[in-house]
């Protein structure tokens, strides 16, 4: 017979203030409160539950009782006689006694008449683990009949039984119902070992909400699942920049963001604080790093702090995550375009932890499919050795891509095998190391790198280089951070060409003819972060950086200040200003053809923002800005409009049926345009940006941003928009989790269209505004231990058509379905 | 030497006298598979169609194979409402791509049969085989023509999809089912084929453009997922 009191406490007659110091002390039974089961009405099997409110008053007796749930006669009598003859100890409240009313739950179970007093019970001892994972399931309810009891901390449970066949029941909120039947004899013990389901999210894409860092005044850091299951970027943590406040595109197609106005060129694209050549492969294709070593991405649109340097856009830097010390990890992916995989895994040597990972790409197969004539592939790898902790630790990251395009030779028949037409190669292996002492934070980097472009007519771009870069802070007080570092660069590149070489083409790579180019850099930051109350936060730094070719030399002296000031714990106000130098780079990042055209001295910016940042209830939060950017000298800009006289003398006049070309057919013209690439220009930008955005481990997560700028170019004496600028920029993107592992996620783009020009007048009127939806579905099945990933990503799914110009529409739309098991 | 083989046999015993680890075990089945898909929740289906495409006033059609996506909930025991992508393409000398996606409320009418009603947006990239009309060499803006007995040279474009869909569905498992379905659907696409000529005054692409209904009737097989 079993009695269990429930929680409805009332108090009656009583002032319902509370004071802080006055408890409520509920009565305590002082009598017996088993009730014997009526013998006459045992149903084997059958277990009973009668409800009944009472009174209990000020000296402890029963005054009253009611029932509250029934279940007939003979229980319901039975239970309130009973209840009637308890006995308390009165409650009390501030130390008074007072009358209650309470709520009792009477649970009658039929007794082993037979067996109770002769039959010793059984035991079942056993381990729950999560499906999929083995993760221990602690706190899981666990019953057996009657009987039941909650694993540990580590999962495990013991369960005294009735001898006999039963069936094992395990719950646990989160978790799919578990059963299982099994049988065990008298004073027998049985073990067992159980896989418990998950009915939620997949834990290894759990997103980690955490407090934000309030360092930079415009970073935002995106992690976890925001990384790889967003809509419409196939699972590329790089791609899911572009949905961000203060980027377009040049056309959506394409992942190189324009960051508030400026070129591609000039915004880095970082891994680990490693400059990387080229971050997408093929340019449109995914990111060189496989997804799963990527931890978190930073992307700053502006005013980002002395730390970084050599670029006056924007930073993207993607964090690599440490392995620990005993992990295991296997990851293989396999879709339309490529096939991946990892391996994570213990060393021999203690303490170290080997990564291994790459991929293979073969989107030509598709390709080949329309045209036969071109063929695509791409290759990457990783591979990480971890040592240490958090004080001190090293680790020793290689990291290289090459992609690959052939085409069909000049002349040749139909069907001949096709040739290259062009490499890009790179290669970089970075060897770090930190230490930590709680007053001295110092980290250390040796990079060396080589890179080689070629293509069809036996032009060779190569380079190698090695890459040094020293951080050390220091905790004066607990209100002073003071940072000092070193950058240095070290480059050797060699150039050669058959046809290439000379004129406007030699001239833009930099070689003036010569076949061999050296560059060095020498950069040195100091940076002090002040905190002189709780609600100030104040970075001053300078950085100096020195570029030398040998030739000539050039050197940017940067001052920045970046300001927090906290109006309330959930209020900030925030504040950049700052100089931004960098040398010469190619408009899109080109292994071996960065940092060119040195002798045209450094392009420099000066950025400064404004802005607020609130935390809202839900998980939500708010950052607003408004920058202003002043861009003088600008080199390598993409401007492809023609000018007006262009228009007048060359009228946009194709035949009938095709489409005009993006570059004018006429040689002059071609040399014209190259030729204003390395022509010094003026730019400025400024706009609103906005981020509204909902973080949430189990619920629906993700982002609106909207960015109102404009970004201009001085030219032909006046202000004129910028090639890519784009008025208004509107990114909807949803995350949400299902039942049963199924996540669903959609992304909408709003972006306006791009200046074009007319006889009206440079960037006189715009392309059509561009609308695209992307739908992302994944699915999680569980095997006892793996898990696959099942998605299906298509980008532009109605295939909205995106004007690059007039009378030249692109309609896409990119389907793909893929698998990914993690072991 | 007999040191090591008295350890030797006590390490023998100390196993002998452990008891195997268990082997880890999943749950037994706590539904049937019909009832698990009557229940509320996700669905997620890939399937194949074949559709026979009727051109109205010489709009051209022929056949079409498509992949069809389609996903979302299942309401109740009555409703459920889907969401549908389908990409098709269209063989032949008028070769193309139709493209289609709808937003389905779906009805049960018995157990395992539904019927979907949906609109959405359906379009075509394609080639008609056809000469580009030409409307004049020194055609001052676009164009719309009216009368489809000359068709444009090529269509790109997007119009107003209506469907409805009758469909079985066999439960294979507690996750997986499939099976066939037949559809009709009406099209009205508004079809641009571009002269690449710009207004230079304006920036606007100088075009050609034509309304074309057509009519499908379709038989597909899809897999589900829950």
């Amino acid at each position: 017979v079993a009695l269990t009191i429930a929680a409805l406490l009332l108090i009656v007659g009583q002032d319902p203030v509370a004071t802080a110091t006055t408890t409520l002390i509920p009565p305590r039974a002082i009598s017996s409160t088993t009730i014997a089961y009526p013998g006459a009405a045992i149903v084997p099997g059958l277990e009973i539950e009668v409800v009944v409110r009472m009174r209990v008053d000020e000296r402890g007796d029963v005054k009253s009782v009611e029932l509250d749930r029934g279940v007939g006669e003979p229980f319901d009598s039975t239970v309130l006689a009973a209840v009637a003859r308890f006995r308390f100890a009165p409650a009390t409240y501030g130390g008074q006694p007072v009358p209650v009313d309470l709520r009792y739950t009477a649970r009658f179970t039929p007794p082993p008449l037979a067996l109770a007093p002769v039959v010793r019970p059984g035991v079942i001892t056993g381990r729950l683990r999560e499906r999929g994972t083995r993760f221990p399931v602690p706190y899981a309810s666990v019953s057996a009949g009657n009987l039941e009891t909650l694993s540990d901390e580590q999962g495990n449970f013991r369960l005294e039984v009735t001898p006999g066949a039963f069936a094992v029941e395990i719950t646990l909120s989160g978790f799919l119902r578990f059963v299982q039947q099994e049988t065990v004899g008298e004073g027998e013990e049985l073990a067992v070992a159980y896989l418990v389901e998950r009915a939620g999210n997949n834990p290894y894409e759990v997103l980690v909400v955490g407090e934000r860092v309030r360092a930079e005044v415009s970073r935002t850091t995106i992690r976890g699942k925001e990384l790889t299951q967003v809509a419409g970027t196939f699972g590329d943590p790089f791609r899911v920049v572009n949905t961000l406040p203060g980027v377009s595109t040049m056309m959506s197609l394409l992942p190189f963001p324009v960051v508030r106005g400026s070129s591609p060129g000039n915004t880095g694209f970082l891994i680990d604080g490693v400059r990387v050549p080229l971050l997408f492969h093929l340019l449109a294709g995914p990111s060189v790093v496989h997804p799963a070593l990527i931890e978190s991405i930073d992307f700053m649109p502006g005013g980002f702090p002395v730390d970084y340097g050599g670029y006056t856009g924007g930073i993207v830097d993607g964090k690599t995550r440490p392995a620990r010390s005993d992990e295991i990890a296997y990851d293989v992916d396999l879709n339309f375009f490529q096939t991946g995989g990892l391996v994570r895994h213990p060393l021999p040597l203690p303490g170290l932890t080997g990564t291994l990972s790459g991929r293979v790409g073969y989107p030509g197969l598709l390709i080949s499919l329309a045209s036969p004539n071109i063929s695509l592939s791409y290759w990457d790898y990783q591979a990480r050795i971890d040592g240490g902790d958090r004080r001190f630790g090293y680790s020793l990251f290689a990291f290289g891509a090459n992609d690959g395009l052939d085409t069909l030779p000049d002349g040749a028949q139909e069907g001949s095998p096709l040739e290259p037409f062009l490499q890009l190669t790179f290669h970089r292996v970075d060897l770090r190391s930190w230490h930590d002492d709680g007053a001295v934070h110092g980290d250390y980097q040796l990079t060396f790198g080589y890179d080689d472009s070629l293509s069809q007519d036996d032009a060779k771009l190569s380079s190698l280089s090695v890459t040094a870069r020293g951080r050390l802070a220091f905790t004066l007080t607990p209100a002073l951070v003071l940072t000092v570092g070193f950058d240095g660069l070290i480059k050797q590149g060699s150039f050669t060409a058959s046809t290439m070489g000379a004129g406007t083409i030699g001239e833009l790579l930099g070689t003036g003819g010569e076949p061999e180019s050296s560059l060095y850099t020498t950069g040195l930051i100091a940076e002090l972060v002040l905190t002189p109350t709780e609600r100030w936060s104040i970075r001053p730094g300078v950085r100096v950086d020195v570029y030398m070719d040998g030739k000539s030399a050039h050197a940017g002296v940067d001052p920045r200040v970046l300001a927090r000031y906290a109006l309330d714990d959930d209020l900030w106000l925030k504040a950049s200003v700052g100089l931004y130098h960098q040398p010469p780079r190619f408009a899109i990042p080109v292994p071996g053809l960065d940092q060119v055209a040195f002798d045209k001295g450094l392009l420099e910016a000066t950025q400064a923002s404004i802005g607020a940042e609130l935390a809202l209830d839900g998980g939500f939060s708010i950052d607003v800005q408004t920058y202003f950017n002043w861009m003088d000298p600008i080199l390598f800009d993409v401007q492809f409009n023609p000018s007006v006289e262009d228009i007048l003398n060359d009228p946009p006049v194709a035949l009938p049926g095709q489409a005009p070309n993006m570059l004018p057919s006429n040689t002059d013209d071609v040399e014209d345009r190259l030729d204003r690439l390395l022509q010094p220009a003026t730019g400025r930008s400024y706009g609103f940006e906005m981020l509204l955005r909902r973080q949430s481990a189990d619920g629906i997560s993700g982002w609106l941003s909207y960015t109102l700028s404009r970004s201009e170019r001085l030219r032909d004496g006046g202000w004129s928009a910028f090639d890519f600028d784009r008025t208004h920029i509107l990114n909807l993107v949803l995350q949400m989790p299902l039942p049963r592992r199924w996540q669903l996620g959609f992304r909408a783009q709003m972006q306006t269209g791009r200046p074009l020009t007319t006889t009206a007048g440079l960037s006189s009127t715009r392309a059509s505004t561009f609308v695209r939806f992307d739908v992302r579905i994944d699915k999680t099945a569980v095997w006892n231990d793996w898990l696959l990933d099942f998605y299906v990503d298509v980008s532009n799914t109605v295939l909205a058509a995106e004007e690059l110009q007039p009378g030249t529409d692109v309609r896409y739309v990119l389907p793909t379905l893929g698998f990914r098991a993690m072991f | 030497v007999e040191v090591r083989a008295v350890i030797t046999a006590l390490a023998l015993l100390v196993l002998a006298a452990v008891p195997p680890e268990p082997e880890f075990e999943a749950s037994l089945e706590t539904e049937t598979p019909e009832e698990g898909w009557a229940r509320s929740g996700f669905r997620l289906g890939l399937g194949y169609e074949y559709e026979g495409l009727i051109g109205v006033d010489n709009a051209p059609g022929g056949s079409v194979h498509s992949v069809l996506l389609r996903a979302g909930a299942k309401i109740d025991d009555v409703w459920s409402l889907f969401g549908s992508l389908r990409y098709g393409v269209i063989p032949g000398e008028r070769a193309g791509l139709r493209f289609g996606g709808a937003i389905e409320p779906t009805f049960q009418l018995v157990d395992g049969l539904t019927l979907s009603l949906g609109v959405g947006v359906g379009g075509f990239i394609l080639t008609t085989g056809a000469a580009t009309p030409e409307p004049g060499a020194t055609t001052p803006a676009s164009v719309t023509l009216t009368d489809t007995t000359r068709l444009l040279g090529s269509c790109s474009g997007a119009g107003v999809l209506a469907i409805a869909r009758v469909e079985y569905l066999f439960v294979l498992s507690g996750v997986l089912s499939m099976g066939p379905h037949v559809s009709a659907d009406g099209q009205w696409t508004r079809c641009v084929e571009a002269l690449g000529r710009t207004d230079p005054d304006t920036g606007e692409a100088i075009e050609l453009r034509q309304f074309w209904e057509h009519h499908a009737l379709s038989l597909g097989w899809t897999f589900w997922w829950r």
